[in-house]
């Protein structure tokens, strides 16, 4: 694989799991009904 | 809800920010396009320190005083700790694996040093999940969290002390070993994953009253005595 597709894939995974865990704060404070 | 939202929305344009700055700094001359991983590498790592020392002050903070307010900052404080720990190792072993040809050494003090704090802090959480009293819970992680964060100067220092396979700091008091574009790249993305840091404890924090407000629970000291205001009076 190329360097550039490992390092784009790198930011992938890693704004993937800070919008994952963004998310489940949202749903959780959704469920909290204030 | 609109201020979480908006919250959210600053830290998504502030990563943007980031990223754009991280994507366009001039590639290393030896590793290439893999030196961009710093930007994500050492932000992470730092912010995860930065909110291990936060998790530290509250949690002295609730020794003394007591006030749930300081429970809630210290644990969401960790939380995230954690999750920025868990992005920089991960990044770290890709990177490792593609510039020292191994993705791991347990042998190597900085590797091994993280690995042992987010371990650590694992176990404050899963301590927090496992008891149910609230008094307890906070006594319990406060106390563990005011003395696990000795770890915090052990992994940054632990490059200095026993020199293998990870670099020294890139950043000293006599300059940087790195250009000026790529400095700023990384200053940049230590500032971003600070605003995302913010936004997250506020989120979190928020969440645990709310939570704790919706089952009667984390009720601790002076606050247990308190009368409800009469707006806050429903279903009456």
């Amino acid at each position: 694989m190329s360097e550039t597709l490992i390092v784009t894939a790198t930011y992938v995974l890693c704004y993937a799991l800070i919008v994952a865990y963004a998310t489940l704060l949202y749903v959780r404070r959704r469920k909290t009904g204030e | 809800m609109n201020r979480v939202r908006a919250s959210f929305a600053v830290a998504a344009a502030a990563l943007g920010v980031g990223l754009w700055f991280a994507l366009t700094a001039p590639p290393d001359v030896l590793q290439g396009a893999y030196s961009r991983l710093l930007y994500i590498h050492a932000s992470t790592l730092w912010l995860a320190f930065l909110a291990f020392g936060v998790t530290c002050f509250a949690s002295i903070a609730w020794l003394i005083r007591k006030r749930p307010r300081w429970d809630r900052l210290a644990s969401a404080s960790v939380e995230i700790g954690v999750l920025f720990t868990a992005i920089g190792l991960v990044v770290g072993m890709i990177w490792g694996k593609a510039v020292w040809g191994i993705a791991w050494d347990w042998m190597d003090p900085r590797l091994a040093t993280t690995a042992v704090m987010f371990f650590v802090y694992l176990g404050y959480l899963a301590l927090r999940a496992a008891t149910d009293d609230p008094i307890a819970r906070a006594r319990r992680s406060a106390i563990l969290g005011a003395i696990a964060v000795v770890q915090v100067p052990l992994v940054y220092f632990s490059v200095n002390l026993f020199r293998t396979l990870h670099q020294t700091q890139s950043i000293r008091p006599d300059g940087a070993t790195m250009p000026d574009e790529m400095v700023t790249a990384l200053l940049v993305n230590v500032a971003v994953f600070t605003i995302l840091y913010v936004a997250l404890l506020w989120v979190r924090v928020d969440l645990a009253r709310a939570e704790e407000a919706r089952s009667g629970t984390g009720l601790i000291a002076g606050e247990a005595v308190k009368p409800p205001r009469i707006n806050e009076v429903k279903d009456v």
